[in-house]
């Protein structure tokens, strides 16, 4: 009953919430302290009692009630919108880190092509280089600028053990 | 976690079918409530009805209930479109002087109260429960009465509660739930509740 005592007040811990308002709904006594500390507190407050039954008249009201409930889909949006906000964090914090651990220039301005003499674009590792290499027809320009004219260089041949 | 979260926790059970829950609420709102009702329609027997209507009321829009307001601003809110169209439907008017803002009637003076309507009857039960809570009120040790009024009139939280009596947060909500049952046992009685009761 302490639990219900400090729900009532929202100071209990947040982890224990859920468990309390299951207790509460299982268990009479609970419900009876719940409703007994809101009378003490609305008389403290200066608020009226009002009738003794009231809350068995709104019993009997509420049981011919069809169920309000809202559909599932909506009440399960807050979820839905926590587990895509947090999906969308993780992927943001992979790639952070996967350009950290790649030195963290991967994204470095590249020349372009036929503009002149390469620039550093961070692709300075030689396993980088290799890929590169191995790639070069599809993008000539992006490792080395334009190939020198009469260049022997291949793909094939710039990447070693690849030549079959 | 905060009262306003806590309601919302309840609200969101009885959306999904959980009509204890909203019950709950009503235990928690239902004087509340008819306080604020009994300014708009002045007859005492009618504002219980008036009140459980707004329930109901509230009870059905529970679907349409979003959380960006407090469960207690909708709730009034329905409750005082409640009493108008029931006083429309009596060819009545709302008294024009009030002009009631949700917000406004949490903190409503003593003074509103005495001016409030009620039965013979709620008149009765209502003094004799204000009786009975301030005389075990005067019986608590000294720190229990302390804490609950600093709690529940002061409106202050644990913490703030700790640091004025200088004890532990531990200590706080210990002493404010031995002085509520202490008080309770008092009560129990007169509400015609005990602690195996069904409610």
């Amino acid at each position: 009953m302490k639990d219900v005592s400090a729900l009532m007040d929202g100071e209990l811990e947040r982890r224990r919430v859920g468990s309390t308002i299951n207790r509460l709904e299982g268990q009479d006594e609970l419900r009876d302290a719940w409703a007994t500390f809101h009378v003490i507190r609305d008389a403290l407050q200066g608020n009226a009692a009002g009738s003794a039954r009231f809350i068995e008249k709104f019993h009997e009201r509420l049981e011919q009630e069809p169920v309000a409930a809202v559909p599932r889909w909506r009440a399960r949006l807050p979820r839905l919108r926590t587990m895509l906000l947090g999906g969308a964090a993780a992927l943001v914090c992979a790639g952070l880190l996967a350009w950290l651990l790649a030195g963290g220039r991967a994204w470095a301005p590249v020349a372009a092509p036929g503009s002149g003499p390469f620039v550093d674009g961070g692709l300075n590792d030689s396993v980088a280089i290799e890929y590169a290499m191995a790639h070069r027809q599809l993008v000539p320009a992006f490792v080395a600028g334009p190939a020198p004219e009469g260049s022997a260089v291949t793909p094939a041949a710039a990447v070693p053990g690849s030549a079959r | 976690m905060s009262d306003r979260e806590i309601d919302h926790q309840l609200v969101q059970r009885a959306q999904r079918g959980d009509k204890l829950a909203f019950e709950l609420l009503v235990n928690k709102y239902e004087r509340k409530l008819q306080r604020l009702l009994s300014r708009l329609v002045r007859d005492p027997a009618e504002v219980e009805d008036v009140t459980q209507e707004a329930f109901i009321k509230a009870y059905r829009a529970l679907p349409t209930f979003r959380g960006e307001s407090a469960f207690y601003t909708w709730l009034y809110r329905i409750g005082i479109n409640t009493a108008k169209n029931y006083l429309t439907a009596q060819g009545r008017k709302a008294p024009a002087t009030v002009d009631i803002d949700p917000e406004d009637a949490e903190a409503a003076s003593e003074s509103d109260l005495a001016r409030d309507s009620s039965t013979p009857e709620q008149e009765m039960m209502s003094r004799q429960v204000a009786e009975t809570v301030n005389r075990a009120m005067d019986a608590l040790p000294e720190e229990l009465r302390s804490a609950i009024m600093l709690r529940e009139i002061e409106g202050m939280s644990y913490e703030e509660i700790a640091a004025i009596m200088n004890c532990p947060i531990g200590t706080v909500r210990s002493r404010i739930f031995r002085a509520r049952e202490a008080i309770a046992d008092q009560l129990r009685p007169l509400l015609g509740t005990h602690k195996d009761r069904r409610w």
